[in-house]
């Protein structure tokens, strides 16, 4: 049990998704683990830190594996697709969003509201450092704010990341040079919390 | 070399090698670069754990679908035509059989009036084509021809065409043939229309000879040749050679 277990782990992403095309619930079973709690913390930061929605979406993102695995061409990469996916849905939820009310960035509300209700209960530098990055990301505009966490926080090449939102590996390049030095210069000052 | 970002993801400033740090300090200061840096990292540590039971209804959602009969194109074809979810009339293979009936009779119907109204615009066309002299020449030509050419009406023979017809009138001196009358009349041929010969007398006299000859279809039959003489009357010539 245990060979074919690591002979799983030891496949591409791409073979286990041959496997599930061929109904191999395993490599299923395989491909959860490597993408599930990513593709979590994704939706998670795309979604306004609604833990319920982002769990709905990863459920609805593996679902679309199981009723239509043949929908993913072997040949492409699968991380690549699947961020696509997700990517897509997320905007499709901000469409949805938008027209329910016209407030589209609801991060800047999310963020209030959640930073209200923990206020001084969440003291720890950690915590108050994570709030810090959040908020100087909702100031970014969404375009910088989503190659910045798709670069940094999902660890995505240039290419991937121009695949994943179709847009050309320089136009990525220069989205990241100027978000990267726009936060780097908004959490200069928390160089007092990490001792440095 | 590296991108800043690479260097961001994989050092620390210390790290860094005098030609590294020269690009980062380009853009931003060594705090900027370890405060950016200690932020990303505790952002990725920070785990929201996914609920265990995801895992668990997706794994049995796809043994259950991988239990169900494959797909073929055609059931995939059925299933997006009639998906069991949704509403009857929502169907996209319902609806798509209504547009259709829709369109057939739609379609007939305008085929249908299409043809008849270009048939009746065909008609008028035409007559107002024809320039109105004509239509005005034709009506006279045709009441002038009805007048010229009156039907005769009254089928009765009139006395001369009675005196005409009688038997005694035509001699017929071969009793054999003319008991074959009927069969040789029958198939009588005028072989020659110049057998037909007037009579010097005709404008002299008041009578009229007129000679032809017959040949049966009958080859049995002999050839015969007669001749016929008339009172002259007016009309009569056009009714021996109908007679005949």
């Amino acid at each position: 049990m245990g060979v074919f277990r690591s002979n799983y782990t030891q496949k591409s992403d791409e073979n286990l998704m041959e496997l599930i095309i061929n109904g191999d619930d395993r490599a299923f079973g395989e491909l959860y683990d490597r993408y599930a709690q990513a593709m979590f913390n994704y939706f998670h930061r795309m979604l306004w830190k609604d833990r319920e929605k982002a769990e709905d979406f990863v459920h609805d993102l593996f679902t679309k594996i199981v009723n239509r695995p043949d929908m993913f061409d072997v040949k492409k990469k699968f991380k690549t697709w699947f961020y696509s996916i997700a990517n897509n849905m997320c905007k499709n939820e901000y469409k949805k969003q938008q027209v329910r009310s016209n407030t589209y960035n609801g991060l800047d509300e999310s963020y209030n509201v959640r930073s209200s209700q923990r206020g001084a209960d969440q003291k720890a530098d950690d915590q108050l450092i994570s709030e810090e990055i959040d908020k100087a990301l909702s100031q970014l505009e969404e375009k910088h704010k989503q190659v910045f966490e798709l670069r940094y926080f999902d660890q995505l090449s240039m290419k991937e990341i121009a695949d994943i939102i179709e847009i050309s590996e320089g136009t990525v390049k220069s989205r990241l040079f100027y978000a990267t030095k726009k936060l780097a210069s908004e959490l200069e000052d928390l160089k007092v919390l990490i001792g440095g | 070399m590296m991108n800043i970002d690479e260097l961001i993801l994989t050092k620390k400033f210390s790290e860094l090698s005098i030609s590294e740090k020269e690009l980062v300090l380009t853009e931003m200061s060594e705090e900027a670069y370890n405060s950016l840096q200690y932020a990303i990292q505790i952002k990725r540590k920070e785990v929201i754990v996914l609920n265990p039971d995801l895992k668990s209804g997706l794994m049995a959602d796809f043994k259950n679908r991988q239990a169900s009969p494959k797909t073929s194109a055609w059931n995939r074809l059925l299933y997006f035509l009639f998906p069991a979810e949704k509403q009857f009339v929502f169907r996209p293979g319902v609806q798509l059989a209504f547009a259709s009936l829709v369109l057939i009779l739609g379609g007939a119907w305008l085929v249908q009036s299409g043809v008849l109204s270009s048939k009746n615009e065909l008609v008028v066309a035409k007559v107002e084509e024809i320039p109105s002299y004509i239509t005005e020449n034709s009506l006279k030509k045709a009441e002038a021809s009805e007048k010229s050419i009156a039907p005769d009406t009254n089928l009765t023979p009139s006395s001369l065409e009675q005196k005409a017809l009688e038997p005694s009138i035509l001699p017929i001196e071969n009793k054999e043939l003319a008991s074959d009358a009927d069969k040789a009349f029958d198939e009588v041929t005028i072989i020659d229309a110049e057998a037909v010969e007037m009579e010097d007398q005709i404008f002299s006299t008041n009578t009229l000879s007129a000679g032809f000859a017959v040949r049966s279809m009958d080859k049995d039959l002999p050839e015969s040749s007669s001749s016929v003489t008339v009172a002259d009357e007016p009309g009569l010539l056009d009714l021996l050679s109908a007679t005949y």
